[in-house]
C-alpha cells in the first residue's frame, strides 16, 4: 500500500510540479518517512495532506504563469496595433457572415415548421393530368375523398385537413378592418397537431355544419376580448356576418402559409363550400412512400369525381409540408450559406498569414527569450495567448455583428422568409458563431504557436531580429495569397453574376406598367351587395368620382393584380373544337378602363364599354390564347367559352391584349382571358390608378371617395406597382444583395491577407532584393521580378477559383435568370478587381522594400 | 544573493523552515519534523518549493551529509550567514510589529 501510495504520489508530483524533478527522489522518499509508523488512517491522512499540497502548489504555479504569458502576450498585441486591428476585423468579418447566413439557415433547415413530428406533414395538391398548368389547389370533391380514405384507415393517411386564404373584413368597435383569414375544414387543427388554447376546434359538434364558427387566434383573442376565456360563444362580424366564437388557438400557432387571425370553420353545409379550391395536408405514418401516397390517392380522384358528376383526369401531387413552405427560400439561403463559409475560409486564410507575418517578424525577440531562459513551450504559450485572444475578440464582435445583420435580413425580407417573425435565429447564430470562433483561434493559436517555438530555436539571438532565418517560407505565403484569391474570385464572379441576373430581371417585359400606378383592394360586404348591378354601380360610381376630382390619366378596376397570383383556371373551347383542343387558361374580370390602368396593352380590337356584359357575352383574350385558338392570327369577332358545352352561351372576342405576368416576374404570362365585370360582377376587385395622383397617398384619396359612398367598405391598400414588382422580386434582390455584400467582404479579407502575406514575402526577399539592388537593378527591375512571381500566385488563384466556379455551377444556375452562371463578363470583373485590390494592398510592403538599404539588408544576413 | 537588509516580510512557513536550520544543518525530513514539533504542519511539496527558492537567494546551502547518516539520497541544508541575518531582521521586523500592537492610541 505504501508503495502504492508513494508511486501515485510520484505521478502527481511529475505532472504537477515539474520545477521539482530535480529533487523528486529525495521529496518522495521524505514523503514515505512521514507515512512510516502510523496506522492506515493516520498514513491516508498524511497522504491527503501532502497531496493538497502539492495541488495547491500547481494551481498556484501554472495560475501565476498564465497570468504572466497573458500579461506578456497583452504587451505582443500592443506592440502590433495595426496587425491587431486587421486580424480582429477579419475574424470579426468572416465571423459575421457565417454567423448571418448560417442561423438563417439553421432556421429553415433545423428548426423548420413549428409543428409536432413536422416531417410527417405533406401537402397535398391536385395536377391535372395532360394540362400540364403544374399543381394547384384541391377541389371539395378531391378532399372529401381523402378524408374519407383516412377515416377508414385505407388510403395511407392518418389524418387530413384543408384550408382556403382570404381577407375578410372584421366589423369592431375601431370600425371595419381587414385581417388574414383561413377557412378550414374540420382536421385541418388535429393534422397539424395543433391543440385549443380555449374550446375546441369545429368539427365534431352536429350544429357545426351549418352555424357560421369561428377560431381566433392567440393575438385577437388577446387584442379584441382581453383574453377573457367569456370570449367564448360571443360574436365577431366577418363579411358582414355574425361568427360564433367556439376556440381560441394555441400561442404562436400559425398556419404553414403565413399569419391568419381568424379561422373561419368551413364544410360541406357552409357557404361556398361547393366550388371551392382547397390547400390540403395530410399527416402520414412515419416513412411514407410519397410517390406511392400520390398513386394511392390518384385512384381515389377519378372515383368520387364521376360520383359527382366533374371532371376526371386529376392526379394527386404530394410533397413534403416543409419543401412546400420553404421550397423557395431554402436554395436562396444555401447558397447564401455556401458563400459565407467561402468567406470565413478565405478570412481564416488572411487570419493566419497575417499572424505568421507577425511571428516571422518578431523571431529576434523570441530567439532573445530562449537565450535568457524562456522555454520553447512557454514560448509558444505567449504566441498562442495573442492568436488567440484577437481570434476570440474578432469572433464576439462578428457574433453580434452577425445577428445583427440576421435581424435586419429577416426584417427586410418579412414575408419573404416563412415563419422569419417566430424568433430563435440568435440561438443558432450564438452557436454557430461560437464554433467559428473556436475554430478560428484555434487554427490562429496553434500555427503561430508552432512556428514561434520553431524560430526561438533556431535563431541566432544576436543576429535574429535582421536576419531571415527559417520558417514559414514564400511558398506558404504564396499559397496562402493564392487560396484567397482563389475564394475571393468564386465570390466576386458569382456577386457579378447575381448583379447581371437583376439586371436582365429589371428588363424582362412584365406585360403591364408599373410606373406612376398604384393600387387598392375593395372588398364589397356580400350581404348588402347581392345585387350583381348594385356591385358593378358601385365601383362605376368610384371610378367616376376619382376621374372627376384627382388628376389621373386612367382608373380601372379588375379581379387580379399583375405578379399577385395565377388566378382561377379553367378551359377554353371553340365552336366544333373536339375533346383535345381546349386550351388551359386563366380566367379573370375586368371593368372599362382596366387595361389603360393597369398598362396592359389592347393589341387588336377595342377595351371593354359600359355596354359589355349587359346582353351578348363579348370576352376578351391574351395574345397566347389568341394565337392558340385562332392560329390563322383573325381573333376579334370569333367565339369562344369556357365550358366544353355552352348551350349558346358563345362569347365574342372584342379585343386582343398583351400578356400580363400575374404568376411571378419569372414566369412566362399563361393564356387568358378577361370577362367584362357587368357579366361577372365579383365583389372584391382591385383598383388601379394611374397618373400623378397615383404617386400621392392614392389610398387615402380612394377610402374618402368610398367612404362618401358606403362608410363600410375597407379599402386595403397595396401600394405603387413598382413596389408590387419589388416584392416579386425580393427573393432575388436578397439573394443578390447578400452575395454582393459577402463579395465586398471577401475583397477586403484578400486585402488583408496580401498586406500580412505580401510583407512577409517581402521581408523574406529583402537580401534578394539587396543583391539586385546591388549589382545594379534600379527600382523598376526589382519591380518587374517581383511582379513575376506575384502574376505566377494571382494566376494560379484564378484558376482554381475558376474550377471552384465550375463546381459551384449547378447551384448558382437555378438562382440566375437570364445569364449563365460564368460569364467572361464576370470572370473579368472578378479578376480585374482582385488584381486592383492585391495590389493596392501589396504595395506598402513593396515601398518598404524598395526603400531598404543595401548595405544594411545584406550585413543583417 | 539576497539583500538581507531589505527585510522584506517573509511568509510563515519560511520562517519556520529558517528557524529549524538555526541549531544544525537537517535534511528534509527532519525540518518538517522540527516544524511539526513547534505545531504546524508543512506539506513536502511546500517544503522543497521554499528550499529550493532560498538556496537560489544563498539563505540556505546544501552540506554534505554528516557520517552517521548513510543515506545518500537524503540532502542536508544548513543556514547561511546571509540566513541568519535574514532571520535577525525578520525577528526585528515581528519585534517591531509587536511594539506597534502593544502601543496604547493616544500615548506618546
Amino acid at each position: 500500500m505504501r508503495r502504492l501510495a508513494l508511486a501515485l504520489y510520484r505521478r502527481l508530483l511529475g505532472a504537477l510540479r515539474p520545477d521539482l524533478a530535480p529533487v523528486a527522489d529525495e521529496l518522495v522518499e521524505t514523503v514515505g518517512d512521514r507515512l512510516d509508523g502510523r496506522g492506515r488512517v493516520g498514513a491516508a491522512r498524511i497522504w491527503g495532506v501532502e497531496v493538497a499540497d502539492l495541488l495547491r502548489g500547481g494551481i498556484e504555479r501554472r495560475w501565476i504563469a498564465w497570468v504572466y504569458d497573458v500579461a506578456a502576450a497583452r504587451r505582443g498585441i500592443r506592440r502590433a496595433p495595426f496587425t491587431a486591428a486587421l486580424v480582429v476585423a477579419s475574424v470579426a468579418g468572416g465571423v459575421a457572415a457565417l454567423t448571418a447566413a448560417a442561423a438563417l439557415l439553421a432556421h429553415v433547415v433545423v428548426d423548420g415548421l413549428p409543428y409536432p413530428e413536422a416531417h410527417r406533414l405533406v401537402s397535398v395538391a391536385a395536377q391535372r393530368d395532360e394540362a400540364g398548368a403544374g399543381p394547384r389547389a384541391l377541389r371539395v370533391v378531391e378532399w372529401e375523398a381523402y378524408r374519407d380514405a383516412a377515416a377508414s384507415g385505407t388510403g395511407g393517411v392518418e389524418s387530413v385537413g384543408a384550408s382556403w386564404r382570404w381577407t375578410t373584413t372584421l366589423t369592431g368597435a375601431g370600425g371595419p378592418r381587414r385581417i388574414p383569414a383561413l377557412r378550414v375544414t374540420p382536421g385541418w387543427f388535429e393534422t397539424l397537431g395543433a391543440e385549443p388554447r380555449l374550446g375546441r376546434f369545429p368539427g365534431g359538434a352536429p350544429d357545426d355544419e351549418t352555424e357560421p364558427r369561428v377560431v381566433v387566434s392567440w393575438g385577437l383573442w388577446s387584442r379584441e376580448f382581453g383574453g377573457d376565456d367569456r370570449a367564448l360563444g360571443r360574436t365577431l362580424v366577418l363579411d358582414g356576418t355574425p361568427h360564433t366564437v367556439v376556440g381560441v388557438a394555441p400561442r404562436g400557432f400559425r398556419p404553414p402559409d403565413g399569419e391568419a387571425e381568424v379561422f373561419v370553420h368551413h364544410g360541406p353545409g357552409t357557404e361556398g363550400w361547393i366550388g371551392r379550391w382547397l390547400d390540403g395536408v395530410a399527416r402520414v405514418a412515419p416513412g411514407t412512400d410519397l410517390e406511392a401516397l400520390a398513386r394511392r390517392l390518384t385512384a381515389l380522384n377519378d372515383g368520387a369525381a364521376r360520383a359527382v358528376g366533374v371532371s376526371t383526369g386529376w392526379s394527386a401531387h404530394v410533397r413534403p409540408l416543409h419543401g412546400a413552405v420553404f421550397g423557395d427560400i431554402e436554395p436562396a439561403l444555401r447558397l447564401a450559406a455556401a458563400v459565407a463559409g467561402l468567406v470565413f475560409l478565405a478570412m481564416a486564410a488572411s487570419t493566419l498569414g497575417l499572424l505568421l507575418a507577425r511571428t516571422m517578424r518578431r523571431r529576434g525577440e523570441l530567439a532573445v527569450r530562449r537565450a535568457l531562459g524562456a522555454g520553447a513551450r512557454h514560448i509558444g504559450r505567449i504566441v498562442a495567448l495573442e492568436g488567440a485572444g484577437l481570434a476570440l475578440c474578432g469572433g464576439a464582435a462578428g457574433i453580434a455583428l452577425g445577428l445583427l445583420v440576421g435581424d435586419r435580413v429577416l426584417v427586410a425580407s418579412s414575408g419573404l422568409v416563412p415563419l422569419a417573425d417566430r424568433g430563435g435565429v440568435a440561438r443558432w447564430g450564438v452557436v454557430v458563431g461560437a464554433l467559428a470562433t473556436v475554430g478560428v483561434g484555434l487554427l490562429a493559436a496553434g500555427l503561430p504557436a508552432v512556428v514561434g517555438r520553431t524560430l526561438a530555436h533556431t535563431t541566432n539571438p544576436g543576429r535574429g531580429a535582421r536576419s531571415g532565418g527559417p520558417g514559414p517560407g514564400g511558398r506558404r505565403g504564396r499559397v496562402l495569397v493564392a487560396a484567397q484569391l482563389a475564394l475571393a474570385f468564386v465570390l466576386v464572379a458569382t456577386a457579378a453574376s447575381l448583379v447581371a441576373s437583376l439586371r436582365a430581371l429589371g428588363r424582362e417585359p412584365l406585360g403591364f406598367r408599373s410606373a406612376s400606378a398604384a393600387a387598392v383592394r375593395i372588398a364589397l360586404p356580400s350581404d348588402r351587395y347581392a345585387d350583381p348591378a348594385a356591385v358593378v354601380g358601385f365601383y362605376t360610381a368610384v371610378g367616376t368620382a376619382l376621374s372627376s376630382r384627382l388628376d389621373v390619366d386612367a382608373v380601372g378596376v379588375g379581379s387580379d393584380l399583375p405578379l399577385g397570383g395565377a388566378g382561377s383556371w379553367g378551359t377554353a373551347w371553340t365552336p366544333g373544337a373536339s375533346d383535345d383542343d381546349g386550351v388551359p387558361v386563366l380566367q379573370r374580370t375586368a371593368a372599362p378602363g382596366w387595361f389603360d390602368a393597369v398598362g396592359i396593352e389592347v393589341l387588336e380590337g377595342r377595351d371593354f364599354t359600359a355596354d359589355d356584359g349587359a346582353e351578348a357575352r363579348t370576352v376578351m383574350v391574351s395574345r397566347t390564347l389568341a394565337d392558340a385558338l385562332w392560329p390563322d392570327g383573325a381573333a376579334i369577332g370569333r367565339r369562344m367559352a369556357p365550358r366544353r358545352d355552352p348551350d349558346g352561351a358563345w362569347a365574342t372576342v372584342v379585343g386582343v391584349v398583351e400578356e400580363g405576368r400575374y404568376e411571378g416576374v419569372e414566369a412566362p404570362g399563361r393564356p387568358q382571358y378577361y370577362e367584362p365585370h357587368r357579366a361577372a360582377p365579383w365583389t372584391e376587385m382591385y383598383l388601379v390608378v394611374r397618373g400623378p395622383a397615383a404617386v400621392r397617398d392614392p389610398a387615402a384619396r380612394v377610402r374618402s371617395v368610398v367612404a362618401e359612398l358606403d362608410p363600410q367598405v375597407p379599402v386595403e391598400d397595396h401600394g405603387p406597382l413598382e413596389r408590387v414588382v419589388e416584392r416579386a422580386t425580393a427573393p432575388r434582390r436578397l439573394t443578390g444583395s447578400a452575395t454582393v455584400l459577402f463579395a465586398l467582404g471577401a475583397v477586403g479579407v484578400v486585402g488583408v491577407g496580401v498586406v500580412g502575406t505580401s510583407g512577409l514575402a517581402m521581408d523574406r526577399r529583402r537580401r534578394e532584393f539587396a543583391v539586385r539592388r546591388a549589382v545594379g537593378a534600379d527600382a523598376g527591375g526589382v519591380l518587374l521580378a517581383l511582379l513575376r512571381g506575384t502574376g505566377w500566385t494571382a494566376a494560379v488563384g484564378v484558376s482554381v477559383g475558376l474550377v471552384g466556379l465550375w463546381l459551384l455551377a449547378p447551384v448558382t444556375e437555378g438562382l440566375l435568370f437570364g445569364v449563365r452562371p460564368i460569364s467572361p463578363g464576370a470572370v473579368t470583373l472578378a479578376a480585374g478587381a482582385l488584381a486592383v485590390t492585391a495590389s493596392l494592398a501589396g504595395l506598402p510592403a513593396l515601398f518598404r522594400a524598395l526603400a531598404a538599404d543595401p548595405a544594411e539588408a545584406l550585413r543583417g544576413d | 544573493m539576497t539583500d538581507v537588509d531589505d527585510a522584506r516580510p517573509l511568509s510563515e512557513p519560511v520562517y519556520r523552515i529558517l528557524l529549524a536550520l538555526r541549531a544544525d544543518p537537517l535534511h528534509g525530513y527532519a525540518i518538517l519534523q522540527a516544524v511539526e514539533d513547534d505545531g504546524f504542519t508543512l506539506g513536502t511539496a511546500t517544503l522543497y518549493t521554499a528550499l529550493a527558492r532560498l538556496r537560489d537567494d544563498g539563505i540556505v546551502a546544501e552540506v554534505d551529509p554528516p557520517e552517521a547518516d548513510a543515506d545518500a539520497r537524503r540532502r542536508y541544508y544548513r543556514l547561511t550567514a546571509a540566513g541568519r541575518l535574514r532571520i535577525d531582521a525578520e525577528a526585528r521586523r515581528l519585534e517591531a510589529l509587536l511594539d506597534l500592537a502593544r502601543r496604547v492610541p493616544g500615548e506618546a
